[in-house]
Parts: C-alpha cells; structure tokens; sequence
C-alpha cells in the first residue's frame, strides 16, 4: 500500500507541474491571437483629416522658442513629424529618446512635440525629459483636427502641408513605418496590406 | 487555528516568492525608463522621488528576494509588506477611477491595465509571505521533502506566472466580446 501511494505521489507531482506548464503556454497563445487579431503597425485610428488632404493651417506657441506654423507649404522643403505626447504616458518617455536619433538620421524632417494640458506640468515634463531643443505645442484642437485617441500618436505633414501618414507609435518600428509610409506614398501598413490584396 | 507551517511549506512558499520577485526586479530593471514612467503615473510619490524610487523598488525586491532564500525571519514581513503596499497602489488608483495607467506588473509585454483581479493577486502574494512568519513545525527534513518543496514552488510560480497573463488579457477578451 506505502509502494503504490508513494509512485502515486510521483506520478500526481509530475502531472501538477506538465498541466501548470500547459495552462502558462496557453494563456501566452492567447496573448498571441489578441495581438494578432488587433492591427499591426502605427495603427490608423479612421477621424480626422484624411491621409492626402491639405492639414489645415496652426500658428501655435512653442514652450521651447518662436511660434510653429503646421500646415503651410515649406520652402525648405522638409517634412513635419507632429508627435503627441503626455507626460503621464509611460510609453511616450520611454519612447522620446528613440524618436529624437531616428529623426536626426531621416534628412529633411523636423520634429513638433505637441500636447495639451496645464503650461506648469507641461514645462516641468520639459526639464525633466531635457526636451528645451525641441518645439513643444499646447492645443487641444490640434490634437482633435487629426482625431488623436491615444498616445504616443505621430502625424506627418509633408513639405507642402499635406498629410501623408499617420498612426499610434509603440515602437521604433512604427516610427520607422511613418516615415517608410510616406516615402512609398501609402497611408499606413494595413493601408499597404490592403493593397496587397486586392 | 494553525499555530506552525511545516518545512516543505515554509520552502516552498520561499523559494516560489524570492523566484516571483527576483523575475519582478529583472523585469524592472530591463527596462528602467518605462518603469520610472509607470511609477510616475500612479501619482503617489513626489515627483522629485519617483526616478530614485523607481531605481530603489526593483532593488528591494532583488533584496527581499535574498533574505527570503536566505531564510531570514525578517523577509516574511518584508515580503508581506512589499505586495501589501503594491495592493494598496493599485487599489487607490482603482478608486480614483484610473484604470487606464499602466500596472507596471510586467504583462505579457509590459503593458497591463490596472484591473480589480490584481489587487486580489497581491493579496494573495501577500498573504503567502505572511504564512512565512508562523514557525516551523519541528522535524527531520531530508533530500525528498526539499524535493517535493522545489517541485511546489516551481509549479505555484508556473500557476502565478498563468494566471497573471490572463488577468492581463481580460481587458482584451472583454474588448473581443463587446
């Protein structure tokens, strides 16, 4: 009787851990498929100005110097990237550092924080994040006019003020595919799937 | 009323919580900036606090961790303490109806919304590192009850390591039925 409860037990055990093995490895695959059935890339949330309309016209304040026009032709030809941010999104400090070297390796675009908010909190995030280099706009419209839900959001304008790609931004690949979409003049990565498709 | 614990659930509870903290603080540590971000967004800390803090939690944990396996008497109440006070974060931040930040639990890829079932789960966390305080029930131990301790301390942290990735996925699953 000891032998047979004794082999039992090993048995039992054995099966505890390979069963609580198999519940972790199928509560990850279902991570898997609720990350594959949510939109890969800077996801494109469908309001706001619509990818190859002209952005409408902002003169805003700049915490960080002159005032910033958004929506005008340039004349030196380069890009706008609008990036909203938050100093109480976790993700958008972690991702800061990331944009600013990708921004300064893409010639010809230039970089606009832009927020809403309290000036005190905002300045404070300034200091903290060393970000006085960097135009950084308050307004509550910009943000509506391009329809931003959530943040890190990007928007770019091109040199002629016209919208060209736009999307929420997690990773250094989804800047990367901003500035990729708007190089291959498509309006975001499900926008290039489908294309692909059809 | 229980009035002592015996040595293969004194072992296992230790090992299984310094396992859980010690991936905590790795987790923490990988990625200090998200961290220091998330700690900021609870809004509990001064702000001139939260970038020392969010050096100093992930080293308490590691420290925690040591004293548990180094079976300190002291590292039930710290352990208890430690997932008591992440309850109390989470819970406040709860009742101000700030569901949206960021748990900073380590999800499946670090990002986990604030959810009820992660305050129960720090309890519970909390409540097992206080079992640690009762003494242990006095008797021989040899290699199978350390063995039998391993294996429970291995299989509580694959169930505790499960079931976070689910309550990380609810708010998922309830976005796929709505």
């Amino acid at each position: 009787m000891d032998q047979t409860l004794l082999i039992s037990n090993i048995i039992l055990w054995l099966l505890v851990l390979g069963l609580s093995g198999v519940v972790l490895m199928l509560a990850r695959q279902i991570g898997v498929l609720h990350e594959r059935i949510t939109p890969v890339g800077a996801l494109m949330v469908a309001k706001g100005v619509k990818v190859g309309e002209a952005s409408p016209r902002f003169e805003l304040e700049n915490l960080n110097g002159p005032r910033v026009v958004i929506g005008e032709p340039r004349s030196d030809g380069t890009s706008t990237l609008i990036f909203f941010v938050s100093p109480t999104c976790p993700v958008c400090s972690s991702i800061l550092p990331v944009l600013r070297r990708t921004v300064e390796q893409t010639p010809d675009l230039t970089l606009v924080l832009a927020s809403d908010g309290e000036r005190a909190e905002h300045e404070k995030f300034v200091a903290r994040k060393a970000l006085n280099d960097l135009p950084y706009v308050l307004s509550g419209e910009l943000g509506q006019v391009f329809g931003i839900g959530k943040l890190p959001y990007g928007v770019l304008i091109d040199a002629n003020g016209i919208l060209r790609a736009h999307g929420l931004v997690n990773s250094r690949e989804h800047i990367e595919s901003l500035i990729e979409a708007e190089r291959e003049g498509v309006a975001s990565i499900q926008d290039y799937m489908a294309r692909g498709t059809k | 009323m229980i009035h002592s614990i015996d040595p293969i659930v004194d072992f296992a509870l230790r090992g299984g919580l310094a396992l859980i903290l010690a991936l905590a603080a790795m987790h923490k540590f990988n990625d200090r900036p998200t961290f220091e971000g998330q700690l900021g967004a609870y809004q509990l800390l001064p702000e001139a606090f939260v970038h020392a803090a969010s050096r100093a939690i992930p080293l308490c944990e590691l420290a925690v961790a040591l004293c548990l396996l180094a079976r300190s008497e002291h590292a039930a109440y710290l352990g208890a303490g430690l997932f008591a006070i992440y309850a109390g974060a989470i819970a406040i931040n709860l009742l101000r109806g700030r569901r949206d930040i960021d748990c900073g639990c380590g999800g499946t890829d670090g990002h986990q919304a604030l959810h009820p079932a992660l305050v129960i789960r720090n309890l519970v966390m909390a409540l097992g590192a206080g079992a640690i305080i009762l003494p242990q029930t006095m008797r021989v131990t040899d290699f199978s009850d350390y063995a039998i301790a391993g294996l429970a301390g291995l299989t509580g942290v694959a169930l505790y390591l499960a079931a976070n990735t689910l309550i990380a996925q609810l708010p998922a699953s309830r976005r796929l039925k709505a």
